[in-house]
């Protein structure tokens, strides 16, 4: 099938921002400068309580044996809803065409103002939390209203040990990799560049990355 | 076995029931049985907006300066953005299994082959209906799992590896009530993998002032 783009654009470093996708678009998420995580959750565009459970997600392809915590094919939503809400289309570095152990994604936490504090950041440093904060309020939603915790770490090379230690490792991607999701519901996307330059996430400095959404020629 | 707390109750196989708890109290949830599973959900019980955020407080406890723990044994347990509160603070867990992750629900049981086999859904919704909460408005299926015996693979994809329960009947996991909360748990009705070790059994509830 052949693609056009209907929206092209970057969201810069530590910022966050929503998109609307229609069902049967694709949201490109594209290495703009290189190594740069994206905190990504979605929304049904219709009723916001139905959200992307990253969690879920992951057990859920882990029994269908397509995914597991370091990459998922089907995107549900929390029950009560239970919906494939997003497919992944294309998915490189989840493929291992860059290499490495695991397949260079986290379905687990992303970074919030308790967290940076325990590891030491100032009170104040900017985390996903703030991110996604200014971004629900684009559509009108408080951070109380929508459960961001666990959402899809997009390019985000960490994992737990046997133990239950965490670890961290830069991204595999590279400048102009991008990973493909196709909508299979009217979605808001929501988009948190990871503003972490404490840890190897972002291989220390945080970076823009661009988007697009894709709607079939 | 004897049972010593203030208040005790059983909660039966494949059901769920939910409580109040004010800040200062303990309770215990006790292997009856053993080799079951309690899932377990934390309320604020002032704003149920508040909710207990499972796979977070895994991240938190081991990014804490004096380590309090991992995804793999917690010992504080968070409320979601943007409270970050401690809720509870596990007190006393000897064996130490717990997952921090999704309860299973009706797609999972349908994924199983068993579509309209009970699930942790079915339990919570009707032990909080009594406080007006639908499972629409519980944000995440994710919860602390008591003596579930998973693991997530280190490398791969990262699949779960679920195993029976190391527990045995007597076993208990001990939480202290930092605020008031509302405590939801659910007897896991799942037989269809090792979660359970293949037979749904009933947990015991034991609280302390």
């Amino acid at each position: 099938m052949d693609w056009k783009v209907v929206q092209d654009f970057v969201v810069p470093k530590c910022s966050g921002k929503t998109v609307r996708v229609d069902k049967g678009q694709r949201l490109r998420v594209i290495e703009h400068e290189g190594k740069q995580v994206l905190d990504l959750t979605f929304l049904n565009a219709h009723n916001y309580k139905e959200q992307f459970a990253a969690e879920f997600s992951a057990v859920m392809n882990s029994l269908e044996g397509i995914g597991g915590y370091y990459r998922l094919s089907k995107l549900y939503s929390k029950p009560p809803y239970e919906n494939v809400m997003v497919s992944v289309a294309e998915d490189k570095i989840g493929d291992g065409g860059r290499g490495g152990e695991r397949a260079g994604h986290f379905l687990l936490c992303h970074c919030s103002k308790q967290l940076v504090e325990h590891l030491g950041a100032p009170p104040g440093t900017r985390t996903c939390s703030d991110n996604f904060a200014d971004a629900f309020a684009e559509i009108g939603l408080e951070q109380a209203d929508v459960y961001d915790e666990s959402i899809f770490n997009v390019w985000m090379q960490s994992w737990l040990e046997e133990d239950g230690s965490v670890n961290f490792a830069p991204p595999l991607a590279e400048i102009g990799d991008h990973m493909d999701f196709l909508a299979e519901m009217d979605v808001v996307a929501v988009l948190s560049v990871c503003p972490d330059e404490s840890s190897p996430c972002n291989d220390f400095v945080a970076k823009a990355l661009r988007f697009q959404v894709l709607a079939p020629a | 076995m004897s049972l010593s707390g203030s208040q005790t109750f059983i909660v039966p196989k494949c059901t769920g029931k939910a409580f109040r708890l004010d800040r200062g109290q303990r309770f215990r949830v006790v292997e009856c049985e053993g080799k079951q599973v309690a899932s377990l959900m934390f309320f604020n019980a002032r704003n149920h907006k508040e909710q207990f955020m499972a796979e977070f407080s895994g991240g938190l406890n081991f990014a804490h300066p004096e380590r309090l723990g991992s995804h793999y044994r917690v010992s504080r347990l968070y409320s979601k953005v943007p409270y970050e509160n401690v809720m509870l603070t596990v007190t006393e867990n000897e064996l130490g299994d717990h997952f921090l992750g999704t309860h299973c629900t009706r797609t999972m049981m349908e994924v199983l082959g068993e579509p309209g086999h009970r699930s942790c859904s079915d339990n919570f919704t009707d032990a909080l209906a009594e406080f007006g909460i639908e499972l629409a408005d519980v944000y995440s299926p994710s919860v602390l799992n008591a003596f579930a015996n998973v693991k997530i693979d280190p490398k791969g994809q990262g699949e779960v590896r679920i195993e029976p329960p190391r527990s045995s009947k007597g076993d208990f996991m001990e939480f202290r009530a930092e605020m008031d909360v509302l405590v939801a748990v659910s007897a896991c009705p799942d037989d269809l993998t090792a979660m359970n070790d293949h037979a749904c059994k009933a947990v015991a509830i034991e609280i302390f002032d």
